[in-house]
């Protein structure tokens, strides 16, 4: 059997293999320099879906001016519409950082990132019934990881393993990969008709709907699939409260808001959603949070499925809450 | 240890630098430990079972290649032992369900199996299958392999050790002679098909993933609009062949930088004009296994008409089953061995000379039966499924499920896929040649290469959807 590897080659060709490396490097230190540390990507970054919080970051960090800060989960970013609130209730700009599948930890972080550039005067946090429930804990998915640091990953009991440490290393050194979800959705920005009307200051609802009967059925039992019970000491409860305590020291006011749910939810969890209202109202007034709660003005119709509104209601909705929210800044 | 991870990129490097740094006659041993790496990254007490099959099959040949008597009974012997492994593993737990599932029901009883609930070994029912071509080919007259090294070369090869392509020893045990010099065009096309498929995996399926999600969870919940079903299905039946096609491509790019050939494993399927023309060119090297060790050993097409349907049918039944231990995939089987039934007879009874309008008549018959099998085949149980299926017959419920943007994004990748394939098969190429690059061009390409990559890299780790089997 011969034995010729590859080498030869490489020792052929060893100088221009040198300059073509060099050149690679080279290039790629320019791409890392002008795009990412310069700023430019972003300050340009384009999105066309904001459900996720690296896209909801990237928003908002074109509203610095914002006096009015919204945060919490989905319920919270298809329901208020900034721009409606603040014209009724004449309490300055506002922006709505709630994200798909958010919970008190990711909440918590995601306020806490808006805060490093934002200097609102009040924060508004919706407290979905699961936010109080004793079985959720922290998870440490991709969602978290995209608004928390390996630090605070680790302050929170999952800290990165190794290929997690060097994947995130890599990320940091090397913004194309660091951030390629978000260009990648910036390339989604670039087709015709798909970047997200950033007018509407983070407000979002997917299009389409899911509330044929079945489908609402079905997705309520997920929901409440597995539920623990509904308390002001469960663990969301408890950074609910640190998030609350944080915001006043800061000088932030802080209200809660209670999301509309569909009517299919109260047939299925009844008891479950009483008994959470009550761990939230507790929780409310345990810190003297006022609360917002338009819930009653909505039927079957407004809804896109269990836990959405559809637009013409969150309109409605976010009317409300400006009403709310004045008569809170008059008391 | 995932082809798209930061792992294999590492991983890959590594052992192709201790590959081809070795002398001729190590390489084989670096091969060997490079594959017990890989598939203890992800298990090693299941990686020390490989290596214990592997020993097992190696000693079944030889003693098969000596045996002069009852050579019937030592192959029915030694297959049963593979597929008692496979059967423990993968199929166990299932078989019991089902049993005692039917028991309760008939009775009224509510008895409750002693489940195993063991994880499959990554890549068992491959193994497995190898395994059985080896030792059924030996019984017909090949020679067994007496190198240890070579047959377990052949037997947990890395590139190939989780989904195949299933290959056959014939060919891969003669090619072990050529690894003493290194092949620069085949490293080439190594690299080229690498790229090609994590471009297929990453940027064309893992992007179709999440919208097949919401369609099937959208019939899990029991209502799918009609177009939204449709889409779902078209959507998933582009996502496996991207998914697959992408891994098999990064298994045989892999497998050429070390100096391997490995067999294609999908011809342009969706280009199939006939059920029997797909399986031609879908999955070729299960599809081809099951034709060798499973419909001609029961007779194939030289029997009665009524038998060959029963092959048919028996032959799909085992190909639905070996997808996944679930009553949805024997059915997917089943409903493509009725499909290829019907159709040996209607060619039997009306036999037409082949022309374009028949061609493009029997796509347009092909295409809408497998994206309604694909139902059956990726909805989690029959109640799901059912109600994909009956949406897909025009009566769903609801709309919106996907979104229009996904919709276009969908048609539009197939016409482009389809396109594509129709330009390769008419030989229409641009007139572009390749000029030699500087240094320099080749460190800016290098660069764009390593931008790109970066990019298409996934957000998590998004598992190869044959993985399961």
């Amino acid at each position: 059997m011969s034995d010729l590897g590859p080498w030869p080659i490489f020792r052929n060709h060893a100088r221009a293999i040198g300059v073509a490396l060099a050149t690679c490097v080279v290039v790629l230190m320019c791409l890392e320099l002008a795009v990412f540390r310069s700023g430019f990507f972003a300050s340009h970054v384009a999105v066309s879906d904001p459900q996720w919080p690296a896209a909801k970051l990237a928003i908002a960090t074109r509203q610095p001016n914002a006096r009015v800060l919204y945060v919490g989960d989905s319920t919270m970013m298809t329901s208020v519409l900034p721009t409606i609130v603040s014209r009724s209730c004449d309490c300055g700009p506002g922006f709505n950082g709630g994200f798909s599948a958010s919970n008190p930890w990711t909440t918590d972080a995601m306020t806490r990132r808006l805060l490093t550039f934002m200097h609102p005067k009040l924060v508004v946090i919706s407290v979905s019934p699961w936010a109080v429930d004793s079985a959720a804990k922290f998870d440490s998915n991709e969602l978290a990881r995209q608004v928390m640091s390996p630090s605070e990953l680790a302050a929170r009991g999952a800290p990165l393993d190794l290929a997690e440490s060097i994947d995130a290393t890599l990320g940091s050194l090397w913004s194309a990969y660091g951030q390629r979800e978000l260009v990648k959705e910036w390339f989604s920005a670039l087709a015709p008709s798909q970047r997200y009307d950033e007018s509407l200051l983070g407000y979002y609802v997917a299009p389409g709907s899911a509330n044929s009967y079945a489908r609402l059925i079905a997705t309520a039992d997920r929901l409440f699939a597995d539920v623990g019970t509904p308390t002001a000491d469960a663990p969301g409860a408890n950074v609910i409260r640190s998030l609350v305590d944080d915001l006043r020291a800061r000088g932030i006011a802080v209200a809660f808001l209670l999301p509309p749910l569909h009517p299919t939810a109260y047939e299925e969890a009844g008891p479950y959603l009483e008994r959470a209202d009550v761990a939230i109202r507790e929780l409310a007034s345990e810190r003297s949070v006022p609360l917002i709660d338009c819930r009653t003005m909505f039927s079957a119709s407004d809804f896109r499925d269990v836990t959405h509104l559809v637009e013409p209601a969150a309109e409605r909705h976010s009317a409300c809450v400006g009403e709310r929210m004045r008569a809170i800044a008059h008391d | 240890m995932l082809f798209n991870s930061l792992a294999y990129l590492i991983f890959l490097p590594i052992a192709w630098v201790a590959f081809w740094a070795a002398p001729a006659r190590r390489r084989l041993d670096v091969m060997l430990v490079a594959s017990y790496v890989f598939y203890a990254s992800w298990s090693i007490p299941y990686a020390a079972m490989i290596f214990g099959l592997v020993v097992a099959n190696y000693v079944f040949g030889i003693v098969l290649g000596r045996a002069t008597t009852r050579r019937r009974a030592l192959l029915a012997a030694f297959i049963a032992v593979d597929l008692a492994v496979l059967g423990v593993f993968k199929y166990y737990d299932f078989f019991l369900t089902s049993v005692t599932g039917a028991a309760n029901a008939a009775l009224g009883a509510n008895l409750q199996p002693p489940l195993l609930t063991l994880v499959l070994p990554l890549g068992i029912s491959f193994f497995t299958f190898e395994f059985i071509h080896y030792l059924v080919d030996i019984y017909h007259g090949e020679l067994a392999v007496h190198s240890f090294t070579k047959f377990h070369v052949f037997a947990a090869f890395f590139p190939t050790q989780i989904a195949g392509p299933i290959k056959r020893f014939q060919q891969f045990v003669p090619s072990l002679a050529s690894i003493g010099h290194f092949d620069t065009v085949l490293a080439r096309e190594g690299l080229w098909l690498i790229g090609r498929g994590l471009a297929k995996k990453v940027l064309l399926g893992d992007r179709l993933a999440p919208w097949v999600m919401d369609g099937v969870r959208a019939a899990s919940d029991g209502a799918i609009g009609t177009t939204d079903a449709w889409i779902t299905m078209l959507a998933f039946a582009l996502q496996v062949y991207f998914d697959f096609s992408g891994y098999t491509d990064i298994a045989r790019g892999s497998a050429a930088l070390f100096g391997f050939r490995i067999p294609i494993n999908f011809d342009m399927p969706y280009l199939a004009t006939s059920l029997s023309d797909f399986w031609r060119r879908w999955h070729i090297s299960l599809s081809t296994w099951l034709r060798d060790y499973i419909y001609f050993p029961l007779g194939g097409s030289r029997r009665p008409l009524p038998i060959v349907m029963r092959n048919l049918f028996i032959t799909f039944v085992v190909a639905g089953l070996w997808h996944g231990a679930a009553w949805h995939y024997a059915a997917f089987g089943a409903m493509w061995g009725i499909g290829l039934g019907l159709q040996h007879l209607l060619r039997t009874l009306i036999p037409l000379p082949p022309s374009r309008a028949l061609s493009v008549g029997g796509w347009l018959f092909t295409m809408p039966f497998y994206l309604v099998s694909l139902a059956l085949f990726r909805c989690p149980d029959f109640d799901a499924a059912s109600v994909m299926i009956r949406a897909m017959a025009g009566q769903g419920v609801g709309a919106g499920t996907l979104s229009f943007r996904a919709s276009v994004f969908v048609i539009g990748i197939a016409a482009a896929l389809l396109l594509t394939w129709l330009a390769s098969r008419r030989q229409w190429t641009l007139p572009v040649t390749m000029p030699r690059l500087s240094p320099i061009a080749l460190g800016a390409a290098a660069s764009a290469v390593v931008v790109i990559a970066s990019l298409a890299a996934p957000a998590g780790s998004d598992a190869f959807f044959y993985f399961q089997f």
